[in-house]
């Protein structure tokens, strides 16, 4: 079976309201976009509820959306917004909450720096700023460009972002093994 | 630990990988359920038809409004240029209201 292009699926909601178009669009997306909200929030449940209303706000917004733009990309501006929209207004009132315990490095003698929990341990360990670009950039692909576009930040606060990002990474990894 | 080179592929690799596919689980069927049902008519049609409207219910009213209200409305009012100016912020507060009435369609 051939699948449609998303220009397909999107022209279908746009001309005729095709919910059933949307909904394979949403489908095909919202393993990403929860995935990096789950990566920004630290919490399941509200990374869930900022992506439904990411794909709502793509709802809405999808006449305006430009034929020539990627997809992806639009989407992850919405994520971004509704993320930022929901960091400005409860960080100054509740540290946004964890879902789990910060998890220790591994103490498994063979390889205790290549393991996707010690990786896991030292994102959790940067900044916000930091692990938000190093999603964008790392796990999810996009470009410089892409970032500033996505998230309206200089270019030159996201390089600096990614290389100290790298930096810490590859001193927390360092030292792991004595953290254990 | 590595170089830094290396350092570096091994990062880029373990990022990818990081993550696993997170199934939908009913995700899309509730986005789905939430969504707005999108007015048959386009927006500036909806804000066209709420000017017009608005437009022939004031005449309609000026129209019935006895004529002894209108004397003694034109007795308080002195000043024409102020009644042209309470006419026009009246417009721009039937535009601004429509204007923020669509504001769901901004992204």
């Amino acid at each position: 079976m051939i699948q449609e292009t998303d220009q397909e699926l999107i022209s279908r909601v746009v001309k005729s309201d095709d919910r059933k178009a949307f909904g394979l669009l949403v489908n095909r997306y919202q393993s990403r976009v929860r995935q990096s909200l789950r990566q920004w929030c630290h919490n399941h449940a509200t990374a869930d509820d900022l992506a439904q209303e990411t794909f709502l706000k793509a709802y809405l917004g999808l006449k305006n959306f430009r034929q020539d733009a990627q997809l992806n990309s639009w989407l992850y501006r919405i994520a971004y917004r509704c993320f930022a929209d929901f960091h400005h207004r409860e960080k100054r009132y509740t540290p946004l909450e964890q879902d789990h315990e910060s998890q220790q490095p591994s103490h498994d003698p063979v390889d205790q720096i290549h393991h996707q929990r010690d990786l896991m341990w030292a994102l959790r360990q940067l900044s916000d700023a930091q692990q938000l670009v190093l999603d964008l950039h790392l796990t999810q692909g996009f470009s410089q460009t892409e970032m500033t576009d996505i998230t309206g930040l200089p270019l030159g606060t996201i390089k600096t972002h990614i290389l100290r990002g790298r930096e810490k990474l590859r001193k927390l990894l360092q030292e792991a093994p004595q953290n254990a | 630990m590595p170089n830094q080179d290396s350092f570096d592929q091994w990062l880029d690799t373990a990022m990818k990988s990081h993550t696993d596919y997170i199934d939908d689980n009913g995700f899309s069927e509730s986005v789905l359920t939430q969504l707005p049902h999108r007015p048959k008519l386009a927006s500036w049609q909806q804000n066209l038809i709420i000017v017009i409207g608005t437009l022939i219910g004031c005449a309609f009213a000026a129209m019935n409004v006895p004529t002894q209200w209108v004397d003694s409305l034109l007795s308080i009012t002195t000043i024409p240029w102020a009644t042209a100016i309470a006419m026009g912020v009246g417009l721009l507060l039937i535009g601004s209201a429509i204007v923020w009435n669509d504001r769901e369609h901004w992204i």
